[in-house]
């Protein structure tokens, strides 16, 4: 019992990398979906905001910021495992985006999507990293308590 | 005769461009009566509205920063500026409801040609109405059953458009002709928001020589409406419809017929004699038709 909770608490806590490798996922889907729109339709962006990005977070993200113009109301609105960093980087895009002509648009949005796949790939190593080390060490601190009581 | 002020309907306006609080000031003017507003960067609020005859302007105790009118352009444009660059250029927009809105910044020129407007500072809301029935005294006393070329003539405000629209869908639904819209401005279709016929088609935001050259060759229209002829160009590519056996119906700025005949853009209309008739509108009301030999029949 002891070894099972600590081992939920262990990956638990290293839940947030895999939390984070969601968002993103969902960030960079949006900005695919962004590219192929500003490509093709060129008509407005808003709708997207009620769309469905594969996580939950990023879609109440994007729900609480729909008519949210300040970019400081924005910030609130995104998780806690988000570094102060990131959230700013987050916070500028989407301030940023549907405000500039096409070529800057297109400009923003490429730059975003190579940004994108970089950081996913990283969070998607850190995620399996992470993931189960943080699994092992509650397994391996659960056992250890046991031992010490018996 | 025509349409009386009952008749009229602007078509709910629904401003979701604006913030709250100025929406909710702007309609406690009388949101039936609204004929356009007037935003300008840290000035008060203007509200045009009609009211027994009589156009009003009334100060609204809301002012907005240049910082809110872009704003307000970001949710005009559907939170993509991009996708309203054309427009920019053409100085407007329509929004969603039909609204156009006219916009004064600063012009940003590339090669002699202006390309965008930014540094926005003023915005024109103008609103869609629609007053079908408005033009039925007219068709059926002088149309009936053969179209004909007609000129609209009157100042702003007083229906040109709105008589141009429902003559059109006349055309189209009683005599079940093709009609083709140049709607250069959304005016004509508000977004969709009209009924122009169901034998109608349109074409917004391209200009009349586009309109009235490609139209004639690949929409085969029996009937062409348009709006605001201006220019030599405007009235050459009119002609060529005309010559080409197409029905038009166009309107022109001014309070009369002589006002049209006096002016230097103008005056070419009347001598190529390519209309059937000229109707002069005040205050929505036809208060003079005039045949193609500018002699007085009604």
């Amino acid at each position: 019992m002891i070894t099972a909770l600590s081992t939920l608490i262990g990956k638990r806590f290293t839940n947030k990398y895999k939390d984070k490798y969601e968002f993103y996922k969902a960030y960079e889907k949006f900005n695919s979906t962004a590219i192929r729109n500003l490509n093709f339709r060129n008509g407005g962006i808003r709708g997207f905001y009620k769309d469905d990005f594969g996580n939950k977070n990023f879609n109440d993200f994007l729900g609480e910021i729909i008519d949210e113009i300040d970019s400081e109301a924005k910030i609130k609105f995104l998780p806690n495992y988000l570094t102060e960093r990131e959230k700013n980087e987050i916070v500028d895009y989407f301030t940023s985006i549907g405000r500039q002509n096409f070529n800057a648009e297109m400009d923003l949005l490429e730059r975003t999507r190579v940004f994108l796949d970089e950081k996913i790939k990283e969070l998607k190593e850190q995620s399996r990293r992470y993931s189960s080390l943080g699994a092992k060490l509650g397994f391996t601190i659960g056992m250890t308590t046991m031992i010490i009581i018996l | 005769m025509g349409c009386s002020e009952k008749n009229l309907k602007c078509v709910d306006p629904m401003l979701d461009f604006l913030p709250q609080n100025i929406k909710s000031a702007v309609f406690a003017v009388g949101e039936d009566n609204l004929r356009e507003i007037r935003i300008r960067a840290n000035r008060k609020i203007i509200a045009v509205y009609y009211s027994d005859g009589e156009i009003i302007k009334k100060e609204i105790e809301n002012t907005v920063s240049g910082n809110q009118i872009e704003n307000m352009i970001l949710k005009l444009s559907d939170y993509s500026f991009a996708s309203i660059e054309n427009n920019l250029k053409m100085g407007f927009i329509t929004s969603s409801q039909g609204e156009r809105v006219g916009i004064a910044g600063e012009c940003v020129v590339k090669d002699g040609k202006i390309v965008s407007i930014k540094n926005i500072t003023s915005l024109c809301v103008r609103f869609p109405h629609c007053a079908v029935g408005c033009s039925n005294f007219f068709f059926d006393k002088f149309i009936v059953d053969a179209p004909k070329n007609c000129l609209i003539i009157s100042p702003p405000f007083h229906g040109k458009t709105t008589f141009a629209r429902d003559l059109g869908r006349n055309y189209c639904d009683k005599l079940a002709l093709n009609v083709l819209y140049l709607d250069e401005r959304d005016e004509f279709s508000g977004g969709g928001v009209f009924d122009l016929g169901k034998n109608s088609d349109v074409l917004r935001y391209c200009d009349k020589p586009f309109g009235f050259i490609n139209g004639v060759r690949v929409l085969n229209p029996e009937v062409i409406i348009c709006d605001e002829l201006m220019t030599d160009s405007d009235v050459r590519s009119l002609s060529f419809a005309a010559n080409s056996g197409v029905k038009v119906i166009a309107t022109a700025h001014g309070r009369d017929l002589s006002e049209i005949l006096n002016k230097e853009d103008t005056k070419n209309l009347i001598k190529l004699k390519v209309f059937d008739y000229y109707v002069v509108l005040a205050d929505f009301k036809v208060v003079q038709v005039c045949d193609g030999n500018l002699k007085k029949v009604c």
